[in-house]
């Protein structure tokens, strides 16, 4: 699979306004789940669609008064269970599939990692064949790499429709950790499959010049969980930009084949807690090269997640993604 | 290289860890394990205390190593032992989806089994490479087994094709649980079971044992590692196969501490009952109990990676490890003198009258004699005393005990607050206590659990190598091993960044540690080297039990074996100590000496984070006891004019 052949587009806004609107077509349906940060609201306001869908999700915890905005402008899809295949699997019977030919964009920066990864394993399962998903770059983190994103860490399990049939030798297990800020997840992950070589994806390029550096600060953090320690030129490291899934899923593929040559990976685990973007990437990953494997992508869920992490919105990117 | 960077077995291949293993002094792991005994154990201990080294020690893979691949040398051991880390099965795929609990039970049964049976299949596979001789039982081996599998049509003669019938099985099942999150399809419509629970797991050991007169004497030690990681229903079905174990079949089971989260069973929910259907073998008693093994455990384990290192060095490894250098710290605390300035504040602020006679008859050449005549002094006004009289009365005691007599008035409350005066002296005039330093004191804090003693090892070379020592020819100085220590807290709290509606466990840790370093560090406390606790058991609530488990579980609190009985109940009431780690964090004893009481009512106060406002009420009535002027409650003892 050459994923650096799928297409992509940076738009950037200058003075509030998306640069090279024109290049962006008017959508039949456009996909989003609502949070407060700057960067999803300016999307679900500037992106042109006949019909716009917005998740209402448990984990944010919003209260019906915070909405109220909401109800007369956009079709709100309200859920209270923390399924992601709760979530997507009635409503692609009812929404997706009579629409499988119509220009769908999914806004992925306000979804949480697991249903960006359910999403698209649905869409593979039920054969579409094309898909734009967006995602916006903030200008920073709220509070750096102290920025909390999740709370209440529940377990780990995979992620419906992404897990694998593992094998009975585990010699030569790999855990492959897309590494965000959130080192306390990382950590979860590390301590649920001990028994794995840990390798870490770090966003580089960074999405902001001093994000990679915390980045760093948190990965150093989880080195104890995640032995051998970290080192940036070390082989257990997969440097990716932060913001392109298709290389991110072209490096992830690369290593894999590569490690794959020097001793066979008995069971691999995926694990995406970096940006949405590489969450995509993994995804893709998964979808066109690991099902039916020993592999799964695993992921720590949590009961809940701060609604606003971010400040403001630097440009976004769109992705075509061909099934 | 750091000879301390792997901390966990799980980092360790099966080669290391055979070049690493160390064995418990006197009495052997194997003769606490004893591999091939009938009645199955559950091996109970904390995170690092070695659960999984001691399992895979008796895995087949270390089998052989020891035994060099040969055949006879692992049979003259009596078993073979497979191995299953249970986190490994994933076995969290087996919830959910609205499919009821009963459907996943019988879906992880048999999935269980499959498992399990490659495991041993591939173990058996191996011994046929090892001893060609015993392939000429394959086909008859395969053949009985087959038919365990109802409507079975295959033709397998091969151990190999066998492992891929049984991978086949399990690959429709993950595949039938994954697509229920894809289509509509429900599982039990999807996946066909083909054999009964257990029969695998008991029946092919058995037909290998009884086909193959080789390997008829041999049992089958199945170890199960992380049984933590099975949920209850899952824990349900393998207690069953524990109580209905059959030969050949052994098992031996390590859980975390509270690992073990139902003794239930399917058979009408009957439970497993330790001592008469399984041995419970509690690794942290074991390396508690025996402190004197433990410490020379330790010791060997050092000196080992040490030496695996290539650093030289020699079997008296207590050398290596400075220790607080009282004398030298005296002289810095004697040009300094804080804790006499802090007592003077003192008695001016509560207006006591001859400050100046008191302090000058008080003062003397050895500095802990000083800092005892203050206890004293501030035991006179605790009792309304005298305090002229009694520092006159210090004088002569200081005089005496300079010329090497003995003062039983300095002997007795030495005897008890040594340690407690010496650590006040060293906080007061604002050094740092390095009374925990030492290799005995480092194995103390360890409390038994020997990864946290590899983590302060791991850090102390970190150290060494950041200022250049050299750990062959340089001592370790008490700020490297400090400073090691201090990064093994970290890590250390680092599993109790959890909390849910009503508990923050980060909270309650510290919380009882700065409740129980303010008592420790007051005029008088109320006992001496404090950092253990008791509570009583009467009147124990479910909340305070959730965090008491909690805090149990990760050793953050040690609980003392039997407890204490309460005078007026004759009940039990439960002790705990303070984790020798946080107890050198927060400047507690690492001895057991004294013991605080708590009510429910006050531990609540301390533990829950919403009864903070409390706390600090109680906290300050609390102290008001033992800390000048010693008032009772709001009540001001009238002492002073």
């Amino acid at each position: 699979m050459e994923y650096e052949y799928l297409y992509k587009r940076r738009f950037d806004i200058k003075n509030n306004l998306i640069s090279n609107k024109s290049l962006l077509i008017n959508y039949d349906i456009f996909i989003s789940a609502y949070n407060s940060s700057y960067r999803v609201n300016y999307l679900i306001d500037n992106i042109e669609a006949n019909e716009k869908h917005i998740f209402i999700l448990p984990e944010y915890n919003f209260e019906s008064e915070e909405l109220a905005n909401l109800e007369d402008k956009f079709n709100l899809f309200k859920f209270s269970t923390f399924d992601e295949s709760e979530v997507f699997l009635e409503y692609f019977r009812n929404h997706i599939l009579p629409n499988i030919d119509k220009n769908i964009i999914f806004d992925i920066t306000g979804f949480l990692r697991h249903h960006i990864v359910y999403f698209i394993r649905l869409c593979k399962q039920i054969g579409i064949k094309k898909v734009d998903f967006v995602y916006s770059e903030p200008i920073a983190y709220k509070n750096k790499e102290n920025t909390k994103f999740s709370r209440d860490f529940q377990y780990v399990r995979e992620i419906r429709g992404c897990g694998g049939s593992h094998s009975v030798n585990v010699s030569n297990d790999y855990l492959i950790i897309g590494s965000g800020y959130d080192y306390n997840m990382v950590l979860n992950i590390a301590k649920e499959k001990k028994k794995t070589k840990k390798v870490q994806i770090l966003g580089f390029p960074s999405l902001q010049a001093d994000m990679f550096q915390q980045n760093i600060l948190k990965a150093y953090q989880a080195e104890e969980e995640i032995y051998p320690k970290i080192e940036l030129d070390s082989k257990d490291v997969i440097l990716a930009p932060a913001n392109d899934p298709f290389v991110t899923a072209s490096l992830l593929s690369k290593f894999v084949k590569k490690a794959e040559q020097v001793n066979p990976i008995t069971n691999l685990y995926l694990c995406p807690l970096s940006t949405k973007s590489q969450t995509l990437g993994m995804a893709l990953y998964y979808i066109f090269e690991c099902i039916d494997k020993s592999v799964s992508i695993i992921f720590p869920f949590c009961s809940g997640y701060e609604k606003e992490t971010s400040e403001g919105i630097s440009r976004f990117w769109l992705y075509t993604v061909e099934f | 290289m750091n000879p301390f960077d792997v901390t966990k077995a799980v980092d360790y291949s099966d080669q290391e860890l055979f070049y690493n293993w160390v064995d418990f002094p006197k009495k052997s792991f194997q003769e606490f394990i004893r591999p091939t005994l009938e009645m199955p154990m559950i091996i109970v201990g904390s995170k690092g205390s070695g659960k999984t080294h001691i399992m895979k020690h008796f895995s087949y893979n270390m089998q052989k190593i020891r035994s060099a691949n040969t055949f006879d040398n692992i049979l003259k051991e009596g078993y073979v032992g497979v191995y299953l880390r249970c986190s490994g099965l994933n076995g969290y795929r087996f919830s959910g989806r609205n499919e009821t609990e009963e459907t996943w039970n019988s879906v992880f049964a048999y999935y269980l089994d499959l498992w399990l049976s490659q495991l041993f299949l591939d173990v058996i596979n191996n011994i046929f490479v090892i001893n060609k001789d015993l392939k000429r039982y394959e086909d008859i081996v395969c053949n009985k087994i087959l038919k365990l599998f109802s409507n079975n049509k295959e033709k397998i003669t091969d151990i190999g094709e066998l492992i891929d019938f049984l991978k086949f099985q399990q690959k429709n099942i993950d595949h039938a649980i994954n697509n229920i999150s894809l289509s509509s399809q429900d599982l039990s419509q999807s996946v066909e079971i083909l054999s009964n629970p257990g029969d695998l797991i008991f029946e092919i050991p058995n037909i290998i044992t009884s086909t193959i007169p080789e390997l008829s004497n041999i049992k089958i030690l199945f170890l199960l590692d992380e049984y933590e990681n099975f949920s209850s229903g899952q824990q349900k079905y393998f207690n069953t196969l524990i109580r209905e174990r059959r030969n050949p079949v052994c098992f031996k089971i390590g859980a975390r501490r509270y690992g073990l989260k139902t003794t239930e069973t399917l058979s009408a929910d009957e439970h497993i009952k330790a001592g008469s259907e399984y041995e419970l073998f509690d690794l942290d008693n074991i390396f508690r109990e025996n402190y004197v093994e433990y410490k020379e455990f330790l010791r060997n384990i050092c000196i080992k990676r040490i030496d695996n290192s290539q650093i030289k060095i020699s079997t008296d490894i207590t050398k290596y490890f400075n220790h607080s250098n009282v004398s030298s710290d005296f002289e810095i605390i004697k040009g300094k003198r804080l804790h006499v300035d802090k007592f003077i504040t003192k008695l001016k602020k509560y207006k006591i009258k001859g400050i100046n006679e008191i302090v000058k008859n008080i003062v003397c050449e050895n500095v802990l004699i000083e800092r005892l005549n203050i206890y004293i002094i501030y035991r006179g006004i605790k009792k309304n005393e005298n305090l002229i009289e009694i520092s006159n009365l210090l004088k002569e005691y200081s005089q005496q005990y300079a010329n090497g007599y003995d003062v039983k008035m300095y002997d007795v409350i030495l005897d008890k607050f040594k340690q407690d005066l010496l650590d006040a002296l060293y906080r007061e005039n604002g050094l740092k206590l390095t009374s925990y330093c030492g290799f005995e004191n480092l194995v103390k804090i360890s409390n038994g659990i020997p990864r946290h003693f590899l983590m302060i090892m791991k850090h102390i070379f970190r150290w060494n190598t950041f200022y250049e020592n050299d750990f062959s020819t340089d001592t370790v100085s008490t700020e490297i091993q400090l400073l090691a220590i201090k990064d093994t807290v970290l890590w250390f709290m680092e599993d109790a960044n959890k909390s849910d509606e009503n508990t923050n466990y980060r909270y309650s840790i510290e919380s009882i540690c700065n409740f129980l370093r303010e008592l420790r560090f007051s005029d008088l406390p109320p006992e001496c080297s404090i950092s253990t606790f008791e509570i009583k058991n009467v009147d124990f609530n479910l909340g305070l039990k959730k965090i008491i488990t909690f805090l149990e579980q990760y050793s953050y609190i040690i609980k003392e074996d039997y407890g204490r009985r309460d005078k007026n109940s004759n009940v039990r009431n439960d002790m705990y100590q303070i984790n020798g780690l946080l107890a050198c964090w927060w400047e507690l004893s690492i001895s057991r000496r004294g013991i605080v009481k708590f009510s429910s009512d006050q531990l609540e106060k301390i533990f829950y984070y919403n009864r903070v406002e409390e706390l600090k009420i109680m906290t300050t009535n609390e102290l008001l006891k033992y800390n000048v002027p010693f008032r009772k409650g709001n009540n001001i003892l009238e002492l002073f004019d």
